[in-house]
């Protein structure tokens, strides 16, 4: 089974809670240390211009280039569910995954040792939702095996086929 | 139909990767492995963090013992292969042992190059650093040391100097071009390293041509075009790697630098297959076959050369040339080439380092083409996706005339369409 | 903060008995009344190690957003303060000497009755700022003591939005989106100023609801319009009028409503004739086109609903009546007080409305006003004191100095932040010329600097308080953990003190809890039973009010009805009607300043991440958004040789600080915005103290001119 994410991007905001209730349930207190980050998308220009946001932690690959490139074995796979997880005490903190993770999740501890989204394992194994998803106000986020994601995302595109990604707000 | 008889010579990320992905497959037939050493497989990228007493030699073998058994692989250790007898699909050992295969995968790897100095080879004095061996060696070397020349400003080269002076050794790196790092970094951003490492204490002799060695007692003297004398108890030699492939004289399989092999790992000769250091692979940039002398692309082609003879059609497209290291504390990126030259050719970069981290682009017709960061490295993986792609930044940015900071990198490339997509499996 | 990191891995943070961490209940109140989003508290050994959202809290069902989310940093920062502190350097120096609670009370009874004896009680003024939850209990201190000087941070809040809205009718009410078909959204970011909200608009945008946008920025909300009428800033009033004129000349308003129950509609229709769809493009700078539309998509769509931001339209100089032009157009179109219109519903307690009745209302106005002296700015803003039940605090800085009618002299501030005020220098000096400064803060402000004594205050993790949702629900909280070192509930500052300042007020005496069950009293509800909840009690048989409950009663208004020429503007000589005057500096009002001021400035649109200054010190919040920043159009940093992220310096005629260039298209050319507050970048600094709308004293925080030049490197 693949567990994964779901993201809607018509219902993000870009409020940010899922980045900081992130940094809460990881203790991530650095400035600037965040496993999951927002990015604010801007198209057109004066008058016609559209807004949206991505938010974007670890994907846990089904193939994953950090795990692959990782010199240690530190980077792997649970088979239960897919979520890509570090052995903190077999890292070596090279930085490879940072290079190899087409997403830029992978982040560094202060003792060097490569730290990244474990999507809430221990939280999801008790029944409970990933912090991020949890916090979420608008139900942007998501989570789910990628069966029933990709199910779900079928069901609901004959709703949304119409709607464009972005609306352009008219002059 | 039986499962075919699948062996792998080699011992390394190349040849590991090829066995589990063969198993993890499903061909349920034979495996064996060969390899000159004894042992598990060992990491050659780990030997630095060994010698800086960051991890212990045990962890220079990632592949737990339990690996071959797990994956019901049999194992011949200890003695190399000396020939590779492709027409009847067999390999001899040293000790003249002869195992026949259907299908065989060399993943050899490659051994350190020595410049044909006089008295080099023979030098007592002399270091490398490649095998779990050469580890030790080095190691051990290293407490009676007090004055170290490193040959060659290669990532190796430097990463072992910043070692050496940790230790407290007294470290001069001599390269026969004029800056470090040649072959990683661009002029502008090797220079910045280049006052970093002076700061650490470490002696520069750029653009010095070695003639000859000469070996006086504990230590050794090396002679310089231009009467240049350097004196120092260890030399490691760090100029470059060359593939093992002697055995493969008369095996009729085509070689240019390296084994020549197509997207799915397959050589000229029937049954043949090589991957990782010993074989070439698409320079993603320039779409030329060399060696790329990387982990992460020894595994990768490993594991498309394993499935494939597994019986699985799966190719492997190559790589870009890339690198990330920490050195002296500050850590850097090197992605394809950075000192691309052409008509059309951008190069950015802010060289005001008080303004946040280095970052070095060279674009041609929009399209990055190289790259250097120090520090700034969130970036990296990004970056690196969009060389691949061979994305346009111009038609996104416009005239590019400045570095585009993280937040627009992460922007420009969230904008283009399926780059959020997922790797999802091989199989 | 650095970090503190201890990774302890992901199987950390599970509540139960083998890791001893327990969910505890309590309540957000970083930003507005309107959300304070129900929290479970993860609390280990005393100490709060996790918060996220409660899943039983209707408002927020188990959300937060990202201030909320960094409660725990909010909590434990460093700079809150630990114990009462007197000041043992000049004024302003920042010297204090921790003091116990006793002594600091003393003083301050001492010095407060002294005061009160000497001069009168009205020399006392009593402030409260954020949060708001101790505003009751503030003022009835006040009025007890004979003080009618209780001034909130209000006096530029959603004050001045009713009081516009009660001049045309009476009372406003809040749309009912849930039920509407149409949605004219008017300079409001819900997404960022009531994110607990937005989910169930974005379902009923699902379900088909139309949406109309009115602001000057492109906001999370844009993409989920109809149509978006992006005006220039302080124009909200002619585009108002634009669209009445459309609805109007189309006959598309409600004849019925009209004719029985408003006042002035013919003068009305007379002024709004001239506000043609191209002379208001030329005002607004929205297309003609685009008016009409809207127009008509708001006036032909039943029910439709009016939603405004509690004070986007009012931040102007020409604020009440530009909020009453876009207010008249819910009664021109028959939507006050329906289904799916905007209903009215009073509030129950501290700004909420759900149908439940208390007496908050009472409770606080211990003493008549008649019995007491004028309210500060009671003078020169008399339709501010008649309709709102304060003084106006933006007045405060100049009573001060001209000590006209009467002196103050001191003040008793909960939660203050002299930035807040326009000219917030001038207001910072202001506080020093007073005999006595208290101010009660949870964390070592600029503003706590300046005064005398400084009393540490805690969070809602660390006292009780009652609290009512829209959502028929309410929750006592209980503290999660005790108050940090030696700080207290405001509440208990407040009672104690006023065993002394107010010694005939029987409710002071009872304290806290007794005063709350008092308040509670018509809606049957008690402190002690709701303990009962700790997560919070579902409120059962709270209907809503009827709606157009103005058949039976009439309009709260002079004359009954709803008025198109207001009988209390009239009165005090404004203009009756709701007349479009351009903001008192603009490239049309003062073609002179534009000059060398070209660019129109507005202020203080809401970020998601920062409420006012109150997350800016958490590394969590601010790593979002660390720099102060202008967001300016390309094409004006263009014209300008400025790339994003370039220093820059954003200056008016009044001042200048120095930011950072965020070129953005949610900007127009010709505008720039930027977020007030920052100590290091305080745009406040840019605008004149007596900027300020003439009927409400509200400041022009946005809109005015300036001029954004790239900043020399040395
Ligand atoms: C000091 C150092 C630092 C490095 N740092 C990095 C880094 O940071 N990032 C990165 O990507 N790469 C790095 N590399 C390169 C990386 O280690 C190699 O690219 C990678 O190990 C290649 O794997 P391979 O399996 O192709 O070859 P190898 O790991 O060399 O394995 C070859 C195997 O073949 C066996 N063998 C050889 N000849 C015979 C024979 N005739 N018969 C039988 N067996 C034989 C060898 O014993 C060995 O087991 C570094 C290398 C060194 C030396
Ligand atoms: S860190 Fe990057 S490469 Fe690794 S699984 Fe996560 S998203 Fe994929």
């Amino acid at each position: 089974m693949q567990i994964g994410f779901s993201f809607n991007v018509s219902r993000c905001s870009g409020c940010m809670a899922c980045v900081v209730a992130c940094q809460d349930e990881n203790d991530l207190h650095g400035d600037g240390l965040n496993f999951r980050h927002v990015t604010r998308l801007e198209k057109g220009q004066f008058p016609a211009v559209s807004m949206s946001f991505l938010s974007l932690a670890c994907q846990h690959c089904g193939d994953a280039p950090c795990m692959m490139v990782c010199p240690t074995g530190a980077i792997y796979k649970r088979d239960k569910d897919g979520i890509v997880d570090v052995h903190q005490e077999i890292c070596v903190g090279c930085h490879s995954c940072a290079l190899a993770c087409p997403f830029g999740a992978p982040r560094y501890l202060e003792n060097g040792k490569m730290s990244k989204c474990h999507f809430c394992v221990a939280r999801v194994e008790d029944g409970r939702e990933p912090a991020c998803v949890r916090v979420c106000p608008t139900k942007a986020l998501g989570f789910g095996s990628m069966d029933s994601l990709s199910r779900q995302k079928a069901e609901k595109a004959s709703m949304f086929l119409l709607e464009p990604l972005m609306k352009v707000s008219g002059p | 139909m039986p499962e075919p008889n699948l062996l792998v010579i080699g011992n390394g990320g190349a040849a590991i990767h090829a066995l589990q992905a063969a198993r993890a497959s499903g061909h349920s037939g034979p495996l064996h492995l060969v390899s000159d050493m004894q042992g598990r497989a060992f990491n050659p990228m780990l030997s630095p963090y060994y010698l800086a007493g960051k991890i212990l030699f045990d962890d220079c073998f990632p592949f737990g013992e339990g690996f071959y058994k797990k994956f019901d692989i049999t194992c011949h250790l200890g003695s190399p292969v000396e020939t590779l007898d492709s027409a009847n699909k067999e390999v001899i050992l040293k000790g003249g042992e002869k195992l026949p295969y259907d299908r065989c995968l060399v993943a050899t790897g490659a051994s350190p190059l020595l410049p044909p100095v006089p008295g080099l080879r023979t030098s007592n004095h002399l270091f490398t650093l490649r095998t779990a061996e050469d580890t030790i060696l080095l190691h051990d070397a290293l407490s009676e040391t007090q004055s170290a020349l490193i040959l060659g400003a290669s990532l190796v080269g430097v990463k072992v100097a910043e070692i050496l002076v940790q230790r407290g050794i007294k470290v001069t790196i001599v390269d026969i071009a004029g800056q470090v790092l040649p072959h990683a970094a661009h002029p502008e951003c090797a220079g910045i390293l280049e006052a970093h490492f002076a700061t650490k204490g470490v002696e520069l002799h750029l653009s010095s041509n070695l003639e000859r060695v000469e070996d006086h007692g504990s230590e050794a003297v090396f002679h310089f075009q231009g009467n240049k004398t350097i004196k120092a108890d260890l030399c490691l030699v760090s100029t470059g790697v060359r593939p093992n492939l002697d055995f493969l004289n008369g095996s009729g399989v085509e070689i240019d630098q390296g084994i020549i092999v197509n997207h799915r790992m397959r050589t000229s000769v029937e049954g043949l297959y090589a991957a990782g250091d010993v074989s070439q692979g698409r320079n993603l940039l320039t779409g030329k076959e060399e060696v790329i002398g990387l982990w992460g692309n020894a595994c990768y082609q490993g594991r498309t050369a394993g499935l494939n003879m597994a019986g699985q059609k799966t190719s492997y497209p190559g790589a870009v040339p890339d690198h990330i290291s920490t050195l002296f504390g500050l850590t850097l990126v090197h992605l394809g080439n950075p000192m691309h030259q052409g008509n059309d050719v951008t190069i950015l970069s802010n060289r005001d380092l008080s303004e946040g981290p280095y970052r070095l682009m060279a674009f041609d017709k929009g399209v990055l083409v190289g790259a250097n960061l120090i520090n700034g490295f969130e970036s990296a993986g990004r970056l690196r996706k969009a060389m691949i792609r061979k994305l346009n930044w111009e038609e996104h940015f416009g005239p590019l005339t400045r570095v585009p900071s993280d937040q627009e990198i992460a922007q420009f490339l969230a904008d283009v369409p399926d780059s959020l997509s997922i790797p999802s499996p091989p199989f | 903060m650095n970090s503190g990191l201890n990774f302890e891995g992901p199987d950390s943070k599970l509540p139960g008995e083998e890791t001893g961490i327990e969910i505890r209940h309590t309540i957000c109140s970083i930003c507005s009344p309107r959300s304070h989003c129900g929290i479970d508290a993860y609390v280990k050994d005393g100490v709060v190690i996790k918060v996220e959202g409660t899943k039983e809290n209707p408002n927020n069902a188990g959300t937060l957003c990202s201030k909320g989310a960094a409660s725990r940093q909010y909590i434990y920062h460093e700079d809150r303060i630990r114990t009462p502190l007197i000041r043992k350097g000049d004024k302003g120096s920042g010297q204090f000497e921790p003091i116990s609670w006793d002594e600091a009370l003393d003083t301050i009874t001492t010095r407060l009755l002294k005061i009160k004896d000497e001069t009168g009680p009205e020399g006392v003024v009593f402030y409260a700022g954020y949060s708001k939850w101790m505003r009751p209990f503030l003022k009835r201190l006040a009025h007890s003591f004979g003080s009618p000087n209780y001034c909130t941070e209000s006096s530029v809040c959603s004050a001045a939005a009713g009081l516009a809205a009660g001049l045309n009718y009476g009372t406003m009410g809040g749309p009912e989106t849930g039920k509407s078909k149409c949605l004219l959204v008017w300079s409001s970011n819900p997404f960022y100023s009531n994110t607990s909200a937005v989910r169930k608009l974005l379902d009923a945008r699902e379900r088909g609801l139309k949406i109309i946008e009115v602001g000057p920025l492109i906001t999370p909300l844009t993409a989920h319009t109809d149509f978006h009428l992006r005006i220039r800033p302080g124009t909200s009033g002619a585009l108002a009028l634009g669209m009445a004129h459309v609805i109007i000349e189309e006959g598309l308003y409600d004849h019925d409503f009209v004719e029985n129950w408003t006042l002035g509609f013919e003068e009305y229709r007379d002024y709004v004739r001239k506000y043609t769809p191209s002379i208001t493009e030329g005002i607004t700078g929205v297309s003609g086109d685009l008016i009409t539309k809207a127009a008509r998509l708001y006036a032909t769509t039943k029910p439709a609903a009016l939603m405004t931001g509690p004070n986007a339209t009012v931040h102007h100089t020409n604020g009440i009546q530009n909020h009453r032009a876009l207010t008249a157009l819910i009664g021109l179109t028959g939507n006050f007080d329906r289904e799916g219109g905007n209903h009215v519903v009073p509030p129950a307690y501290l700004y909420v409305p759900n149908g439940v009745t208390t007496r908050q209302g009472p409770f606080m106005q211990s003493r008549p006003w008649e019995e007491m002296p004028p309210r500060v700015g009671q003078d020169q803003y008399p339709v501010w004191c008649k309709m709102v039940s304060e003084g106006q605090a933006i007045h405060l800085p100049f009573q001060i100095r001209s000590k006209k009618p009467y002196p103050i002299r001191a003040l008793l501030a909960f939660g203050m932040n002299y930035r807040m005020w326009p000219g917030s220098d001038f207001m910072k000096d202001s506080l020093n010329m007073l005999d006595f400064f208290v101010d009660v803060d949870l964390f070592m402000t600029d503003t706590a600097r300046l005064a005398d004594l400084v009393l540490p205050a805690c969070t809602s993790f660390e006292r009780s308080e009652i609290k009512f949702y829209t959502q028929k629900y309410v929750i006592w909280t209980r503290p999660v953990i005790p108050p940090l070192e030696e700080s207290r509930p405001d509440t208990d500052i407040i009672f104690d003190l006023g065993t002394k300042l107010a010694p005939d007020d029987d409710l002071m005496q009872k304290g806290y809890e007794a005063s709350v069950d008092w308040i509670l009293e018509p809606a049957h509800l008690k402190v002690e039973a709701l303990k009962e909840y700790p997560a919070g009690y579902r409120l059962k048989d709270v209907a809503l009010p009827p709606y157009q409950k103005y058949e039976k009663n009439g309009f709260s208004t002079p004359s009954g009805k709803m008025e198109f020429t207001s009988g209390v503007l009239k009165e005090a000589g404004f203009d009756p009607l709701p007349k479009y005057e351009e903001p008192r500096l603009s490239p049309f009002s003062t073609p002179d300043v534009a000059k060398d001021y070209p660019l129109i400035l507005t202020t203080g649109a809401r970020l998601p991440m920062f409420i006012h200054s109150r997350t800016f010190r958490l590394s969590w919040t601010r790593g979002l958004r660390p720099d102060p920043m202008v967001d300016i159009n390309p094409k004006d940093a263009d014209d300008r040789g400025i790339k994003q992220g370039d220093s820059v310096t954003l200056s008016t005629k009044r001042g200048a600080i120095q930011v950072k260039a965020n070129l953005t298209e949610i900007i127009a050319p010709g505008v720039v915005n930027m977020y007030h507050a920052y100590s290091e970048a305080d745009v406040n600094l840019l605008i004149e103290p007596d900027y300020v709308d003439p009927i409400s004293c509200y400041p022009g925080f946005k809109a005015l001119l300036c001029e954004v030049k790239k900043t020399q490197s040395a």
